[in-house]
């Protein structure tokens, strides 16, 4: 590992306490993160992509959460930290933007106001400077008129700006690491991309590294430099954006591929992946329970017991062997 | 051809109301002059962004959304008249898919309630008779007959939407509007509610209007779309119109803006949708009139309808 990685983690694994058992979400997740680089955390709704990222920035309720592993940001362990000195990390070394803007501010206290209150908890930027980072911040996420923004309550405003006031807020005191949930999921088209494109621009001019958690495989495309693919709470393959479109290796990779409307405009019946997602207690993590939605596949393939991840080229790595026989059910 | 529903000149003006007195100071303009016609068995996209007033023109295609003025014949006849409505069991005919499968479901009531009641309302079916129907109608969606007992909250998001379709399909319509009906859903639920939609829109030969956001969604499930803008449409065509040969500013920019799995080219999309933005950000009032409404539509093709001044449009062999 080179000491520049802005996040190391290792072998996280997050339980939930649920009618007092607890209850495995994510398993041995290990992800890192370098400056300049946008790393997509791609799964569908239950994959376990948000648990990992609210266990990165520290949101996760301990009383009812175990998070055991390694998680290094900036080479501090964050793990063990106290709720004090939480408040040091969050915010100036670690930013986060929310999927739901509205949620993410304060409707009673003016855009300027917010963003004053983010710079106060850090020492970054003194008192005296606060007026003048708050226009520079609105300036940068492209905020027309920034002075009267600056005076606005978030309902003034609509879903595209407060989307940028939110990543406004999660740039303010320069962290070197941000952690993107769903930034463009309740947008439309058109913002979407103008938030992309920002995202991109700050990346270039902070230097920062971006964990963008999407479920959306095309966004991915648009941005990533890595892509980690999640499923019932393990990644189940990673590798370079490139390479991973040009040539997916897991199953849940190419039926995902498969499935997408996008890119299969002509023909008539789209790609279905059988099965639903496991709920949470119906998790073995000792197999890949993704192979239980391919029935086709001979019993000793879908029953592998822990299957790895393994490097299988420079920089791609898919989980255990099942992916080296596996069709389509269509496919001879 | 036979026209199936034509909407002529619709508007829904929503008052804006303030003051002491709360008098009517100004209105919304949701749908403002809004005409396109739908042909039996045939499948329409209606796109827009948020806000653009697509699912006011579904609303009030059904009837859930009094219309300010206009027009909606349905075979001929004017809908806006309420005594017209019965008499061609319109509500019968045009059937709706809602978003949010969880509200447009009843809680309280079992899949059979939900799925029985358009047919003890229109079809005369008597207890055993629509047991069999209703277990046909699950067999349809690909439910098995045994959950026909249990509640909403019982199923999974997918499932109820496929209970949403059910229903719609029960007393055998012959237009169903479809509002954003998969855009709650993630990408292997959506691909197949999707499917069962085609099949059924095939095999029954129902028209759809597609209500969504999400071009490639539209793209895959219908053959004629309309782009809609702040309450007007700009630009009616075919599939291929559309795609490959939109003429309309707004309609390039949000095809632009539609992220594409193509890594090898991202750099050069990126820079395609910034110089579009750019046009858009520079021209738009070339492609507005002075009240910022979109001009009224004129056919460029014969499937081809563009909302631009004569002076801008591009001859297209017509």
């Amino acid at each position: 590992m080179s000491d520049a990685e802005l996040l190391v983690a290792k072998n996280v694994s997050v339980s939930f306490k649920i009618h007092g058992q607890y209850v495995q979400a994510i398993e041995d997740v290990s992800l890192s993160v370098r400056p300049n680089e946008v790393v997509a955390l791609v799964g569908e709704s239950g994959s376990g992509k948000s648990t990992f990222a609210t266990s990165i920035i520290g949101l996760h309720d301990l009383t009812l959460t175990q998070v055991t592993g390694q998680i290094l940001v900036n080479q501090r362990d964050v793990l063990n930290l106290a709720p004090a000195e939480w408040t040091q990390v969050r915010g100036a070394e670690i930013g986060m933007i929310f999927q739901d803007p509205l949620a993410a501010l304060n409707p009673l206290m003016k855009i300027g106001d917010q963003i004053k209150e983010a710079l106060a908890v850090h020492d970054v930027y003194q008192e005296p400077q606060y007026n003048d980072r708050v226009i520079e911040l609105l300036n940068q996420v492209g905020i027309p008129f920034p002075e009267r923004v600056a005076n606005e309550f978030p309902h003034q405003l609509s879903g595209g700006m407060r989307q940028r006031v939110v990543i406004a807020l999660a740039i303010a005191n320069k962290p070197k690491l941000i952690i993107a949930d769903e930034p463009t999921t309740a947008l439309d088209a058109t913002i979407q991309a103008q938030i992309l494109d920002l995202l991109q621009d700050i990346q270039a001019e902070n230097g920062a590294g971006i964990i963008l958690i999407t479920h959306d495989l095309s966004v991915v495309a648009e941005v990533a430099d890595r892509v980690a693919v999640m499923y019932a709470g393990q990644i189940v393959e990673e590798a370079e954006v490139g390479e991973l479109f040009a040539n997916p290796k897991h199953p849940y990779t190419r039926s995902l591929l498969r499935s997408n409307p996008s890119l299969d405009n002509e023909s008539d019946e789209l790609y279905v992946i059988q099965g639903t997602v496991p709920g949470l207690t119906h998790i073995d993590h000792h197999r890949d329970m993704f192979l239980d939605r391919t029935p086709w596949l001979p019993e000793d393939v879908r029953q592998e017991q822990d299957p790895k991840l393994a490097e299988i080229a420079p920089g791609h790595w898919v989980r255990g062997n099942a992916w080296r026989v596996f069709k389509f059910a269509d496919e001879d | 051809m036979s026209e199936l529903l034509r909407v002529e000149n619709v508007k829904v003006h929503y008052p804006i109301r303030s003051g002491f007195f709360n008098r009517v100071t100004d209105y919304v303009y949701a749908a403002d002059g809004v005409s396109f016609s739908i042909e039996a068995g045939k499948t329409y996209g209606l796109i827009g962004e948020s806000g653009s007033g697509k699912s006011t023109i579904g609303k009030a295609i059904v009837g859930l959304e009094p219309i300010t003025s206009g027009h909606i014949y349905f075979q001929g006849v004017d809908m806006t008249d309420a005594k017209n409505r019965a008499h061609v069991n319109y509500n019968k005919d045009v059937q709706m898919i809602f978003q949010d499968s969880m509200s447009s479901l009843n809680p309280r009531k079992t899949v059979f309630d939900i799925i029985a009641e358009p047919l003890r309302n229109f079809s005369g079916l008597k207890e055993d008779g629509l047991a069999q129907e209703v277990r046909h109608l699950l067999d349809i969606v690909g439910l098995p007959a045994e959950t026909m007992y249990q509640f909403p909250f019982q199923f999974s998001g997918g499932q109820r939407q496929r209970i949403g379709i059910a229903r719609a399909v029960a007393t055998k319509p012959k237009l169903i509007v479809a509002d954003e009906p998969v855009s709650a859903l993630d990408l292997s639920v959506q691909a197949q509610v999707l499917n069962y939609m085609k099949r059924i829109q095939k095999d029954y030969g129902i028209a759809f209007l597609f209500i969504s956001h999400d071009l490639g969604v539209v793209r895959h499930m219908t053959e004629n779309l309309a782009i809609m803008h702040a309450g007007r449409l700009v630009e009616i065509g075919s599939r291929d119109d559309i795609f490959n040969h939109a003429q309309h500013l707004y309609t390039k920019r949000l095809l632009a803006a539609i992220p594409e799995i193509d890594v090898p080219n991202r750099a050069k999309n990126r820079a395609h949708r910034k110089a579009i933005e750019q046009e858009f950000q520079d021209q738009k009032s070339a492609y507005y009139d002075a009240d910022g409404r979109a001009f009224p539509l004129v056919a460029v093709s014969e499937t081809h309808q563009v909302a631009l001044p004569e002076s801008m449009l591009e001859g297209e062999g017509f």
